[in-house]
């Protein structure tokens, strides 16, 4: 996975950059087999669902996240990411409001993430803090 | 002392509502947004706002988990207010006497100088108990 030190910012952003480049297998290999994942737009149980959720997202939806303010321990992890969304397709029931291809969306979202000894997220929360852009 | 012990007394004194020792905490350009998305910007701003949430309702923090790396706290909170008397512009949402609303949020402060200049709260659970349902 990475050398770096659990917890540490420099761990979490390998992370991220899997995240960002679509890298299910890189991303899912920080997760607990029961790692509970609470976003706005779901409640998931398991690595199979969160990549079964992600899949059908960047099916239509191009996400890049970015990394502002980062607090870690070896049990804790605190995060500010700025959420960048790029509608490839209409989505008409996505949470927020229904959204069409073309759309821009850019939200400020706080994300508390739990750890285990081994490393491995065991809970995901996410919770809105601003919009910067609707459509 | 460390800033999560620091942090723990913040709570306390916000809870104990002496207001006179909790702009200790705050730098004189304190800017505050709270997890509705209204800021409140400087310590008076902030004072006056929470003496009149709390003239309607009581309202008890507790620390969930909290952690700093000396210039940023973050922390998980629970509150949860209590309507003591109908409150019908109270910021959240309009609350009837014995109405309970339940907040966990997840909030940064970020800290410069030994107190706190900037906090954000995002909200990532709000429930309404409401007295009227508990009645029946």
């Amino acid at each position: 996975m990475t050398k770096a030190e659990i917890g540490s910012r420099e761990w979490f952003e390998v992370y991220l950059d899997a995240f960002n480049n679509n890298d299910f297998d890189g991303f899912s290999a920080f997760y607990a087999p029961d790692v509970e994942f609470y976003v706005q737009a779901a409640n998931l149980k398991g690595p199979a669902q969160v990549i079964e959720f992600y899949t059908m997202v960047m099916d239509r939806i191009d996400e890049h996240v970015a990394l502002k303010t980062f607090v870690g321990s070896k049990t804790n992890i605190a995060i500010e990411l700025v959420t960048t969304l790029k509608f490839k397709k209409d989505w008409p029931d996505f949470a927020p409001g229904p959204m069409k291809a073309g759309d821009h969306r850019e939200a400020v979202n706080f994300v508390f993430y739990d750890l285990n000894e081994k490393g491995l997220f065991t809970r995901i929360r996410s919770a809105r803090y601003a919009v910067i852009r609707e459509r | 002392m460390s800033e999560e012990a620091r942090f723990a007394e913040y709570i306390d004194t916000f809870n104990n509502r002496n207001y006179e020792k909790l702009v200790t905490y705050y730098s004189p350009e304190i800017r505050l947004v709270n997890g509705t998305g209204r800021e409140l910007a400087g310590r008076d701003a902030i004072v006056d706002f929470y003496k009149k949430v709390n003239a309607f309702a009581s309202r008890k923090i507790a620390i969930c988990s909290s952690m700093s790396d000396g210039e940023t706290l973050a922390a998980e909170l629970k509150s949860t207010f209590t309507a003591m008397a109908n409150a019908p512009d109270f910021p959240s949402g309009p609350m009837a006497k014995g109405d309970r609303l339940y907040i966990n949020s997840f909030v940064f402060y970020e800290i410069a100088g030994g107190v706190y200049v900037k906090i954000r709260a995002a909200i990532f659970e709000r429930r309404w108990m409401r007295a009227a349902d508990e009645e029946q």
